[in-house]
């Protein structure tokens, strides 16, 4: 009985959670490579995401007091470590810069902001969508998309680190290695997704 | 058919009707009840168990099914790592098991004690599932090895999960089963019961048919009986029967039939009593006044007589209240204590007043009785009443005559009162103008006639203060002090202030105080002075000869305070038995005649007699015709706190003393009184050779001669001055201290009683403090060794205070009272005076003894021109003193006072002596002087002495 009440209301919720979610999502257009991307970089008024470096796989975040300790996540790996640092480096090398940076309360996302930028700025919002229910997903995707519309359309480039569910729900990117940065580009209240550049890609440009 | 109104015949019928309706009314109650219960049980198990039951296995098949969509999630990403696939198919499995979790959670809400552990076990496997699922879609593109790892973990929790639903469904169907079971349980019970009660009907309406044949054909019989019976025919068949109630029935018919008989017998009696009943009425007709009333108070009955008198016939009377008759003369709470007395059964007798029709008021004595039911609940009234309108109309004029006669008499007192108030001011006019005169230089002729003017106006000015005292005390309006004071004092001092007149007229006065241990007492010495006064006075006013023995005695009242018993003994005149009795009564003397021979008003005893009233005593008199009387009263009087020190008379013990003095009485008293110190006392009265005869008769071994001898100057006169020397030639040359006593008058000096051998001398009357002293010569003899020159033990006349003795004189000369000392006043010339006085008369007296003193006085009329005199008064020459009279108009005296002293005639003034002068000395005054403020007190007629002493205490101090 209480199936048959329950299935509407679920088939309109999805209709109402998901459809403006697929809207939300940008239109596929060729995307930039590596090197374009660096020079768009380059001359600010970007938007970088950058998914946390890569971490250990041997542990998991808890069920619970998740936040409380870095003991109870998933944390960086010493591979992981050295490519934020490496790709922060290349970063400030070339000349990219970077405004305000704003992480989620994850350790692993700390430590890859702190040592690939050495400064952050812990936003609650960013943190690990995957787990939550349908409304708490959604208000996480909802804020990321405010957050990123707010950012400055001039001057250094805005860093969010952050999560790969949070991303795909606000913009449909799935950020995906580890360490990999997004980069989205704001005109009015519409964003553009500019492409991505892997950990990997950093070390062809810095052969170039 | 009467046989049927029977109770308990009515019972029989109604029992199987009743028998029905409660059988019927309890089936219903109870299968109703059954059935809301089972509705109710029904209720919960749809409201509960069975959606619980639906929803648990709904979600068990929703868990197994997203179960196997992890699984082949997991499974696919082996073939298909692709992260964002697994994210998004993985999403859609997490959010339906967020969508589980709080269908889940809906069922805490029916937690019961029994199944929250289960539901607790639930909500943690289901934990624990969803932890592994989250894990496993998360690490599944990374590590397959680890997402089997959690793929497991969810399995098991998914198991335990399974476990536990079906936990609680077996939990929820077993509550559901026995529900079930019991709602079948209780309605076959009910349907046995439901049987059992038509069965039980049946039988009812059986039996009922049965009894109802039997008992009516039965009730017939008996009925017939009765018929028989009211017709006062014989019964003609009543067969025995068997069943109990009807066999009473039928006793009850023969008993009647019985009962019939023998009240016919008393019918006839009881005609007979009726008629007698009736005769008596009649008689009592002929007497009083009958009414018969209901409880209401409504009139049934009423007589010829009571017609006659509340002039209604009875017709008019008939059914009307009685309250018709009512007058309004007495209180309502009259008629309510009636009603309740006799609502009560009880008689009600009383003099009531009611109005007749024509409005005129009768009186009647009436007895009401009430008639009472077999409950002793009156169902009537009858009232019997007697006319004493005649009586009454009497008694009511007497009443008011009394009332008049007492108020007339109140009248008359308060009258008598003012009037005598007010005839004392011009009265010390006239006193004072003829002191003046006296002291002018007048021939012999016109000194008599002045002297005589000035004792009749002395005369009737005693007669006014006596008049004063007793409309005072009539009228109740006299207040007594209460001051400590030493009781043997004052009557020593009194007997001495008395002893003067007595021993000119050749009587002596003798005190004894013997019987007052402890002389403190509290109350008004004054009116104690004016009692005795009265007595004394009267006493040496009528006895010629002898004695008079005033003896005190102080006991303790069982009551708590004191009680002064006082008794006045005389050898005068005496009084016959028969004007005994009207003694105290007031303008009343033994003998009228007396009254012209020895003068007085005749208030002096009635006046005493109210004072003993007053005080919370008595006094009485007994007399003997030419013996003399004796008066005696007692007072009340409080005790005093304070204490006086004992006398010391240890030293006297075993003296030896001899009382020489023709007065035997003297004797006894000084006797009695030496005795109770433990000194031996020898009294001879007649000296010619007893006084050998005396000290040879002591002979005995612990005699060695007096020590001390008490001898009356008439003795002395008598006998010659070589008695002194014969007492102590035979005093076997022991030293003997000689004392005399002389008259109050005895004009003897110190050389005098030197000459004729004497140690000591004291007047009589002999107190108790003039004996002390002398035993005390002894001691100081013997210590000092010294026979010193005479000792001067009690005041003469000549420096006696200023005691009034004169009070109830009217023909005694004045000697000491005009013989001012020419050194009075001296002290005062030129002191300034102001004199505020309003009567023009006694401004002139008091103006012409002022500068008879040589006082320069001026003249304010009223306390308000005192005021301003003082305050225009030149500070060169200011007043030094103020004579305040009390009553003035415009301003009194005490507002005069206050205000002086409140510096309303200048801070100069403020502390002025201020000395009153009042018309009349009682207590009240004096306080209410001192009180505004006055310094002292003079009473009027001013005599010229105390108002020069009283002058200059306050100017020289």
């Amino acid at each position: 009985m209480t199936k048959i009440l329950f299935f509407p209301i679920k088939v309109v919720l999805h209709i109402i959670l998901f459809v403006p979610l697929l809207m939300a999502e940008p239109v596929a257009q060729p995307t930039l490579a590596p090197d374009q991307l660096i020079k768009a970089l380059q001359s600010g008024g970007h938007i970088i995401y950058m998914r946390h470096s890569s971490t250990q796989r041997d542990q998991k975040d808890q069920m619970e007091n998740t936040l409380e300790s870095c003991d109870n996540q998933r944390n960086l790996s010493e591979v992981g470590r050295g490519l934020a640092r490496t790709i922060g480096q290349t970063m400030a090398s070339l000349d990219i810069p970077i405004g305000t940076i704003l992480t989620s309360p994850f350790c692993r996302s700390i430590d890859t902001a702190q040592l690939a930028f050495g400064r952050y700025q812990i936003e609650d919002n960013l943190k690990f969508s995957m787990s939550k229910d349908v409304e708490e997903s959604k208000f996480l995707s909802d804020k990321l998309l405010n957050m990123m519309i707010d950012t400055p359309a001039e001057g250094p480039n805005s860093v969010f680190v952050g999560h790969t569910s949070n991303l795909r729900d606000s913009l449909g990117v799935w950020p995906k290695p580890e360490a990999v940065i997004a980069i989205f580009q704001k005109s009015g209240d519409e964003l553009t997704y500019k492409g991505m550049i892997k950990p990997t890609d950093w070390t062809d440009v810095q052969g170039k | 058919m009467n046989l049927l109104s029977n109770l308990s015949l009515r019972s029989r019928f109604l029992l199987v009707p009743m028998i029905f309706i409660f059988v019927g009314g309890g089936l219903f109650i109870s299968n109703n009840a059954l059935l809301s219960e089972n509705t109710q049980t029904l209720k919960n198990l749809g409201s509960k168990n069975l959606p619980l039951i639906a929803d648990l296995s709904e979600l068990g098949i929703r868990m197994n099914d997203n179960h196997s969509r992890l699984a082949l999630l997991l499974i696919s990403a082996f073939d298909d790592p692709d992260e964002e696939r697994v994210y998004i198919d993985g999403r859609d499995l997490l959010f339906d098991l967020h969508d589980i979790e709080k269908q889940l959670a809906t069922f805490s809400q029916i937690t019961t004690e029994r199944n929250e552990e289960l539901l607790n076990g639930i909500a943690q496997s289901f934990k624990k599932y969803q932890y592994a699922s989250n894990s496993g879609i998360e690490i599944v593109t990374v590590d397959a090895k680890l997402a089997m790892n959690e793929l497991s973990n969810a399995t098991k929790a998914l198991t335990d999960l399974n476990h536990l639903f079906l936990k609680l469904s077996e939990y929820h169907s077993g509550k559901l089963n026995a529900s079930a079971s019991l709602i079948s349980n209780s309605l076959e019970s009910n349907t046995s019961r439901f049987f059992i009660a038509i069965i039980i009907i049946l039988l009812m309406i059986a039996l009922a048919i049965y009894i109802s044949n039997d008992m009516s054909s039965k009730l017939n019989q008996i009925n017939q009986a009765l018929i028989d019976l009211s017709k006062k025919k014989k019964i003609q068949h009543l067969p025995e029967q068997t069943d109990g109630y009807l066999e009473q029935l039928t006793d009850a018919v023969h008993a009647f039939e019985a009962t019939m008989t023998i009240s016919n017998q008393r019918q006839k009696k009881l005609q007979g009593a009726l008629r007698e009943l009736d005769q008596q009425k009649f008689a009592l007709d002929q007497h009083a006044i009958v009414a018969i009333t209901d409880v209401k108070g409504d009139i049934i009955y009423s007589n010829e007589s009571f017609c006659t008198i509340s002039g209604y016939s009875e017709a008019e009377l008939q059914g009307q209240n009685h309250r018709m008759l009512n007058s309004g003369f007495h209180d309502k709470s009259v008629f309510t204590e009636m009603y309740k007395t006799i609502s009560k059964g009880n008689v009600w007798h009383g003099q009531l007043c009611n109005r007749n029709k024509s409005g005129q008021l009768y009186w009647v004595d009436t007895t009401i009785a009430p008639f009472l039911d077999d409950s002793g609940k009156p169902i009537r009234y009858i009232a019997i009443r007697t006319d004493i309108t005649s009586n009454k109309e009497n008694e009511i004029a007497l009443l008011k005559s009394k009332e008049a006669a007492d108020e007339a008499l109140k009248v008359k007192s308060e009258f008598l009162a003012t009037m005598s108030h007010e005839i004392r001011t011009p009265m010390n006019g006239v006193l004072g103008m003829l002191n003046l005169l006296l002291k002018m230089s007048l021939n012999d002729e016109q000194l008599h006639r002045a002297k005589l003017a000035k004792t009749s106006a002395k005369a009737l000015l005693n007669l006014i203060d006596d008049i004063l005292d007793f409309s005072r005390i009539d009228a109740g309006k006299l207040s007594l002090e209460s001051i400590d004071f030493d009781i043997r004092d004052l009557l020593s001092e009194f007997s001495e202030s008395m002893a003067l007149k007595s021993q000119q007229k050749g009587v002596e006065l003798i005190i004894d105080t013997l019987a007052i241990a402890e002389p403190m007492v509290k109350g008004d010495s004054n009116r104690i002075t004016q009692i005795l006064t009265n007595l004394v006075g009267n006493a040496i006013k009528f006895t010629d000869e002898g004695e008079i023995v005033i003896t005190a005695s102080l006991k303790d009242d069982p009551n708590g305070g004191q009680i002064l018993h006082c008794s006045i003994r005389d050898t005068g005149i005496g009084i016959a038995q028969d004007r005994l009795d009207q003694l105290f009564n007031m303008f009343t003397q033994a003998d009228s005649s007396t009254t012209r021979k020895y003068g007085g008003t005749g208030l002096g005893l009635a006046i005493a007699k109210q004072l003993c009233v007053l005080m919370g005593g008595a006094i009485s008199a007994t007399s003997t015709v030419g013996q003399g009387s004796i008066f005696e009263f007692y007072i009340l009087l409080g005790k005093s706190a304070v204490l006086t020190s004992p006398l010391l008379t240890d030293g006297f013990n075993s003296r030896h003393a001899l009382i020489v003095a023709h007065n035997q009485a003297n004797c006894e008293a000084i006797k009695a009184m030496l005795s109770s110190w433990g000194v031996t006392v020898s009294v001879v009265t007649e000296p010619e050779g007893s006084i050998q005869a005396e000290c040879e008769n002591n002979r005995s071994e612990d005699f060695s001669g007096f020590d001390i001898a008490f001898i009356d100057v008439n003795v002395i006169d008598n006998y010659g001055a070589q008695l002194t020397q014969e007492l102590r030639d035979s005093n076997r040359n022991k030293s003997l201290i000689l004392v005399a006593m002389t008259p109050m008058d005895h004009t003897g000096s110190l050389d005098y009683f030197s000459r004729r051998g004497f140690d000591g001398f004291f007047a009589k009357p002999a107190i108790y403090s003039d004996l002390y002293k002398s035993m005390s010569l002894i001691q100081e003899r013997e210590s000092s060794g010294l026979v010193a020159a005479p000792v001067k033990i009690s005041p003469m006349e000549s420096e006696a205070s200023g005691s009034d003795i004169n009070n109830t004189d009217i023909s005694g000369s004045d000697v000491s009272e005009d013989a001012l000392p020419d050194s009075v006043g001296g002290g005062l010339d030129g002191i300034r005076a102001l004199l505020v006085e309003d009567n023009l008369i006694n401004q002139q007296v008091a103006l012409f003894i002022l500068m008879d003193l040589g006082v320069d006085a001026e003249i304010a009329n009223n306390g308000q021109e005192c005021l301003e005199m003082l305050q225009q008064c030149s500070p060169d020459a200011p007043y030094q003193v103020v004579l305040m009279d009390c009553q003035m108009p415009v301003m009194n005296g005490y507002q005069a006072t206050e205000a002086i002293r409140e510096g309303q005639a200048g801070d100069l003034y403020k502390s002025i002596p201020v000395i009153a002068m009042t018309a009349n000395a009682i207590s009240g005054d004096r306080e209410k002087c001192l009180n505004s403020g006055m310094n002292d007190y003079l009473s009027k007629p001013i005599e010229e002495e105390s108002l020069a002493e009283t002058i200059e205490t306050y100017i020289h101090t």
